[in-house]
């Protein structure tokens, strides 16, 4: 691998598997400091991950360093909607209770177990598919299916959705 | 605006309903890559290989195998009790668990590891009063027995192996048919013929440990071993040239001598013996 196909590599995926870490961890820090570490680890060991699929590998070396972090540290996750401006022209009632709904939706993502968070955001943010995260995470599209339906569930509920 | 954005919010159907959330990093991706760039530049700072020095690895090998050796020793260091013909003699094992040997036994065990497994092998006859705590073996050629904690004799010599229980549970294994069975108070189980297992229930259990008082009861059995307990008794040699299909039911007490007892069970039986010397005997 030379330098410059590290760097494309760097390029295409970085953003991804930082994305990942915070959605799993919800610490941004963190997210950056494992996302570089991850990408640091493919660079020594280069020979070792020949011909591998880089982007599964990419994922697996992120979550194992993360979890090398967590056992030094617990972190507080932190999870913060994209806040939205143009509320002009609304009644404060209005206002107060669209802001009630965004604070039980980033409560609600903290509480989401972390697989599922995971996958949720993956598809949400990412606008990955269904069986893009299964090869990205070595899961079954059965499995990601699984979490994503879970996932949705366990929003809907949290945010006080009925119908 | 806003409550477009609640209705749309309400109105989940799939993933995309759900609000964006907060995506900016303090460090942006260029930032990212010439922190990289330079550690990549300077490889020594992640070096993560630590060099022992030669002093250093001989010792961390020579203490290394005093370990391993002083481990083995306290594995393996045996210790022995015999009690020979003509004795009887009590131990104690490391956990306060008493044994009673009857003459011509003997058992064997670890006594540093006995806090960590409790094993006794035994060869011949004895009577356990083992201590509660930890599962406690008795290892014989043809069985196995198991327990907790309680009191039992073993009667394990050549092709005869019996337990009988007197207070709490036993386990008694059979190596040959690798079957077990669970023995309660004044229960009885001996291994027959090609291994089986077969359980006598109210059993006279102060005639199986009588040996203790040196006092010897035989119900239906074979002359013998009647004779063979004789010998180890009161360590002497018995030649016999009767027929072997007898049997005696009666008792003895070693508060006779040897010349008495043979008496006694030679007339029963419609036997004569002659002495050779003090210590052997022919039988008629």
């Amino acid at each position: 691998m030379t330098q410059e196909e590290f760097k494309h590599i760097f390029d295409t995926h970085f953003n991804d598997v930082r994305n990942y870490i915070y959605y799993r961890s919800g610490d941004k820090e963190q997210a950056t400091e494992v996302a570089q570490e991850t990408f640091m680890i493919l660079w020594e060991k280069k020979k070792l991950f020949k011909d591998l699929n880089i982007k599964a590998l990419l994922y697996k070396i992120a979550g194992n360093e993360l979890i090398n972090q967590y056992r030094r540290q617990k972190v507080y996750q932190k999870f913060q909607a994209k806040t939205v401006d143009e509320s002009f022209g609304e009644s404060p009632e209005e206002i107060a209770s669209y802001k009630e709904l965004i604070i039980n939706y980033e409560l609600a993502l903290q509480n989401l177990p972390e697989k599922q968070r995971t996958v949720f955001l993956m598809s949400r943010m990412d606008g990955l598919k269904n069986n893009e995260i299964a090869d990205n995470l070595g899961l079954s599209v059965k499995a990601v299916e699984k979490r994503m339906k879970n996932a949705l569930n366990f929003l809907k509920k949290a945010i006080g959705y009925q119908q | 605006m806003t409550n477009e954005l609640v209705r749309k919010f309400n109105d989940i159907e799939n993933v995309n309903s759900f609000p964006e959330i907060d995506l900016n990093y303090k460090v942006s991706k260029e930032e990212a890559w010439s922190n990289l760039m330079t550690r990549m530049d300077n490889p020594i700072e992640s070096g993560r290989s630590i060099s022992l020095s030669p002093v250093f690895r001989f010792a961390l090998a020579a203490s290394f195998l005093l370990l391993v050796g002083v481990t083995s020793f306290f594995r393996f260091y045996t210790k022995t009790f015999v009690s020979n013909a003509g004795e009887h003699l009590t131990c104690m094992l490391p956990d306060d668990s008493y044994v009673e040997l009857n003459a011509g036994s003997s058992i064997q065990y670890h006594p540093f590891w006995f806090i960590v497994s409790r094993i006794v092998e035994l060869n011949g006859e004895a009577y356990f009063q083992v201590t509660h705590g930890n599962q406690f073996k008795v290892l014989s050629n043809l069985g196995e027995t198991t327990v907790l904690g309680t009191s039992f004799n073993i009667f394990s010599r050549e092709n005869d192996y019996n337990v009988t229980c007197f207070t709490g549970k036993v386990q008694v294994l059979s190596f040959a048919k690798h079957k077990s069975v669970l023995l309660y108070p004044n229960e009885r189980v001996y291994i027959g013929q090609e291994g089986n297992l077969h359980l006598i229930q109210e059993v006279k259990s102060p005639s199986v440990i009588s040996w203790r008082d040196n006092n010897f009861f035989f119900t239906g059995a074979s002359v013998i071993s009647v004779l063979q307990e004789i010998e180890r008794q009161y360590n002497i040699k018995i030649q016999f040239k009767g027929n072997p299909g007898l049997t005696y039911t009666g008792n003895f007490s070693k508060t006779l001598s040897e010349k008495e007892v043979l008496d006694l069970v030679c007339t029963s039986l419609g036997l004569t013996f002659e002495s050779d010397s003090k210590t052997e005997f022919r039988i008629n």
